[in-house]
């Protein structure tokens, strides 16, 4: 009996100390709205295609409407960087807020042009800012994809050593681009996931330059398996291909930050932004437009999908120790050595 | 026909005078200041970046680090080697269809020359990227259609053809770079003087003869244009090498300076790396002009134009002759524009990309379309690149006449350096272009504020695609003989009237096919466009990229065929234009 009472007060106290968080959130953002108001408009650089920040961009302005939200998007890769740079050293008006990953941040941090932000003191959670610079916002999630029509679910590669089944000899397609791999070394080390490619080479993987076809040529049958992202293999299964998704065990990912420009001319809308994409409302938005997810952010379904799995990631301060990583590994995958 | 005649061989004159005292400088003065505003500034920015430790040109310090990876690479002479013999392969493959194709629709008796350099040309208005993912699907070794159909028709027990190998790779760039090769030598076989050859003939010589002493030398200028122009493309190309030679691990220089620029782990382009490697190009360029200049030099005694009006003769086919030359007409159709074309067709009515079957064809629907018409943005798009694209065509068109008409006809000091500037840009990659010109037009934005605009993307368009409208211009400036332009100065004609009346209807095919190349290129060229994105800038290109890297190839191949058909409309409209002022003129 006493045990719970003792669970209760625990409870109550959690839902307190939760509903104190989200108290504070609210207030932040009240506050924030009003002062990126009175600034003009917010511009965000991101790598969502239009249609699909379209949707961010309404339910944004549904929840402040007197903020006004313009979205650019960039292509990925590194071309959000090099943008900041660009307009920063040329005094134009350059983002109120971008999403980067690690590779982009790190460099924006020590050129001077990412703003430090008091996340915290905003309401959010500690584990959502690993770094002053930044707020977690989602994740790449590497994940391995078949083609039901050709491969039985029995069949099916269910982890990475799987993926070094004959059996898949020049049927297997992989980003020719080893961020995927990288990101697995935070786990297993860099060594044993250079031996590991060099065993993945030995099956002779079709390389292609994006995940986003790599997902449409197993749709297609052109390949049996590949290791790709979770996102880009939806666009096919959505439209019903043949294909399915397996995660393997650790799952590498890339989390992707939000990151306030140190010259954002609307900084405060930059943050109203970030810190409503941090809020399970805005999370569940940005998630349901783009299939990406924050796996750190409770309430969404990447979330509860990647729940009880081992994540395999280089936190923000590692970033340059990664890239050096996938450096190595991209070689290995263009040399196609297996020695 | 434009009343040009080539009569006979005379030697090299004198340059004609363009004029008396200093303001024979003006017209150079004011061309080479347009040139180094769009030329020099990017390259020293390109320059000063190869040599900043950050690579961006606003970093401070100096490094010469960036050389040292670049040519220090290990696998610098392996891309070399690959990027050379692509290049070269590409350059062989269109050179030698566009001067078939150029000599059968121009020189020959074939029928409905108009339909035939449409169809010629038409292979242009597809994008690269969508050539090559329909290559892909029709050649890939796995379950590429043609494949499987001659494996099943032949009872094969492997793929006779794979796309993913060099030769693959050299098959689609040299297809895709067909039409362009046609329109720098079409002009030159059209303005070629029957006299010449009838002479020849007359004096006994044989067919080998009249080739390499009558027509070789005449069309050597257009000839080596195009050649130079090819080989410096298809070295810094990357649609199709980027798209068909990865899965066959089958890298060259540009997929190397895309993974520079895009997909470094560092995180930020490395522009620094990237411009250390364009110099290569640059001092490849510069070499190949300078023997292009030696070339042509020699070739100049051969150039014979009076004002006595021709024909060109048409060299009768004979009824076999016909039907080879047709059917070899409609191979090269159906390889270039047909095949591809089917297979976008079918991409854009699949819900997702698939190979052909009967199993898909059920599958099959038209709501990509329907989806393509019904984005709000598809028309704005349109809107902006229509204006993009007429812009940056008539600008080359005109800029490149300048360049061209005082290079090649009036001599004027720095003409050299005009003409070398003017060719400079092919050297330089539409990344470090686009560079140059986010921090030019940043700093000129209070002044002129068209950072983020339509504009700089026409600007950018004016830089990539003048070298093509200076080349071809002058292969065909060079073929007319001055002494047209020395009679009319010797009757009173100022300069300015003799380049509108005599000049300008000469080398007016060839405006016109720089005009439809440009236009052509312009409605979807991407590298550029999406460097320059703003916020309310898109192009139809970028518009088709964000379906692309959005994982949608269907909708893609859906305005991928909408953009084919549109370039098909102007080609048609250009044709019909062509052939409305040949008659007038002929009247």
């Amino acid at each position: 009996m006493r045990f719970l009472a003792w669970l209760g007060a625990l409870a109550l106290s959690a839902l307190g100390a939760a509903a104190a968080e989200a108290a504070t959130i609210d207030d932040s953002l009240a506050k924030l709205a009003a002062e990126a108001a009175k600034a003009g408009s917010v511009i965000w650089y991101e790598s969502s295609p239009d249609d699909q920040a379209a949707k961010i961009v309404a339910a944004f302005s549904k929840r402040f409407p007197d903020v006004k939200l313009e979205h650019i998007r960039d292509t990925g890769g590194n071309s959000i960087g090099a943008r900041i740079v660009q307009e920063s050293q040329g005094g134009a008006r350059t983002a109120d807020l971008a999403t980067v990953g690690n590779s982009i941040l790190t460099p924006l941090i020590e050129r001077g042009l990412a703003a430090k932000v008091d996340w915290t003191g905003y309401g959010i959670a500690q584990k959502l800012t690993p770094s002053p610079y930044a707020l977690s916002l989602t994740a790449v999630t590497y994940v391995i994809l078949y083609n039901t029509e050709q491969v039985k679910e029995a069949d099916a590669p269910k982890n990475w050593d799987d993926l070094l089944n004959p059996r898949w000899n020049g049927k297997l397609g992989l980003w020719v681009r080893a961020e995927g791999e990288g990101g697995l070394a935070a786990a297993w080390g860099e060594d044993k996931v250079a031996a590991y490619i060099k065993k993945l080479n030995a099956n002779h993987p079709v390389l292609e330059k994006s995940t986003f076809p790599l997902a449409q040529q197993v749709a297609a049958g052109e390949l049996l398996v590949g290791l790709g992202i979770y996102h880009t293999a939806q666009p096919p299964l959505k439209r019903g291909a043949p294909i399915k998704i397996v995660f393997p065990n650790p799952v590498s990912v890339q989390m992707l930050y939000d990151v306030v420009p140190a010259q954002a001319k609307n900084a405060a809308g930059g943050k109203l932004l970030a810190l409503w994409l941090a809020t399970p409302e805005g999370g569940r938005a940005y998630e349901d437009a783009t299939d990406r997810g924050n796996p750190l952010l409770e309430g969404t379904k990447t979330e509860a999908m990647l729940r009880g799995r081992t994540l395999s990631e280089f936190p923000p301060d590692q970033a340059k120790r990664e890239a050096e990583i996938v450096e190595r590994f991209n070689k290995l995958l263009e040399s196609g050595a297996t020695q | 026909m434009t009343a040009v005649r080539l009569g006979t061989a005379v030697r090299p004159r004198a340059a004609a005078p363009a004029g008396q005292g200093g303001w024979r400088l003006v017209p150079s003065l004011l061309v080479g200041a347009v040139l180094v505003w769009l030329v020099v500034v990017p390259l020293v920015l390109m320059v000063v970046s190869s040599v900043r430790p950050g690579g961006f040109p606003l970093d401070p310090g100096f490094t010469l680090r960036h050389y040292a990876a670049a040519y220090g690479n290990p696998r610098f002479w392996s891309l070399v080697g690959t990027t050379l013999a692509f290049g070269a392969g590409a350059t062989a493959v269109a050179l030698g269809l566009g001067i078939g194709l150029a000599w059968l629709v121009e020189r020959s008796d074939l029928p409905g020359r108009g339909v035939l350099r449409g169809l010629v040309l038409l292979p242009m208005a597809t994008p690269p990227l969508l050539l090559a993912i329909a290559w892909a699907m029709l050649l890939s070794p796995r379950n590429g259609a043609i494949n499987l159909a001659l494996m099943h028709a032949l009872d094969l027990s492997a793929a006779p053809f794979d796309i993913y190998t060099l030769p693959g790779l050299v098959f689609v760039q040299g297809l895709a770079l067909v039409p362009t090769a046609y329109l720098f030598l079409a002009p030159a076989f059209a303005n070629m003087d029957p006299s010449l050859e009838e002479a020849a003939m007359a004096s006994g010589a044989g067919t080998a003869m009249l080739l390499r002493r009558v027509l070789l030398p005449i069309l050597r200028p257009a000839i080596l244009s195009a050649a130079t122009f090819l080989l410096i493309v298809s070295l810094v190309v990357f649609d199709i090498p980027g798209t068909l030679g990865t899965p066959g691990r089958i890298f060259v220089l540009s997929t190397q300076i895309y993974y520079l620029v895009s997909d470094s782990p560092t995180g930020m382009p490395q522009y620094g790396e990237v411009s250390a490697l364009a110099m290569l190009f640059l001092v490849l360029l510069l070499g190949l002009g300078w023997l292009y200049h030696r070339l042509t030099r020699a070739a100049q005694r051969f150039r014979t134009v009076t004002g006595k009006a021709f024909r060109p003769r048409l060299f009768p086919l004979g009824r076999t002759g016909k039907a080879a030359a047709l059917a070899a007409l409609a191979g090269y159709f159906l390889l270039s524009v047909v095949a591809p074309l089917v297979m976008l067709g079918w991409i854009s009515l699949m819900p997702y990309q698939t190979g052909i079957s009967a199993v898909a064809l059920k599958l099959a629907t038209l709501a990509n379309h329907r989806d393509f018409f019904a984005n709000p943005r598809v028309l704005h798009a349109t809107g902006h690149s229509l204006v993009v694209a007429v812009s940056a065509a008539s600008a080359v068109a005109l800029l490149a006449l300048l360049v061209s008409w005082l290079t090649t006809r009036l001599k004027l000091p720095g003409a050299r350096a005009i003409d070398a500037l003017a060719f400079v840009p092919l050297a330089i990659p539409g990344v470090m272009i686009g560079v140059a010109l986010v921090y030019v037009y940043i700093a000129l934005n209070p002044v002129l504020p068209i950072y983020g605009t339509i504009w700089i993307i026409a600007v950018a368009y004016l830089t990539q695609y003048l070298p093509f409208g200076a080349r071809t211009l002058d292969g065909v400036m060079v073929q007319i003989h001055p002494e047209i332009e020395e009679a009319a100065l010797a009757s009173g004609a100022g300069r300015g009237r003799i380049l509108r009346r005599i000049t300008l209807p000469l080398v007016w095919p060839a405006v016109a096919a720089v005009w439809i190349w440009v236009l052509a290129h312009a409605l979807r060229e991407l590298s550029s466009a999406l460097m320059l994105q703003g916020r309310d800038n898109g192009v139809i290109p970028t518009l088709l990229w964000d379906y692309w890297s959005g994982g949608d190839p269907t909708h893609t191949a859906a305005g991928g065929l909408w953009l084919t058909a549109a370039l098909v409309l102007f080609l048609a409209l250009w044709q019909g234009l062509a052939r409305r002022a040949g008659l007038e003129r002929a009247r």
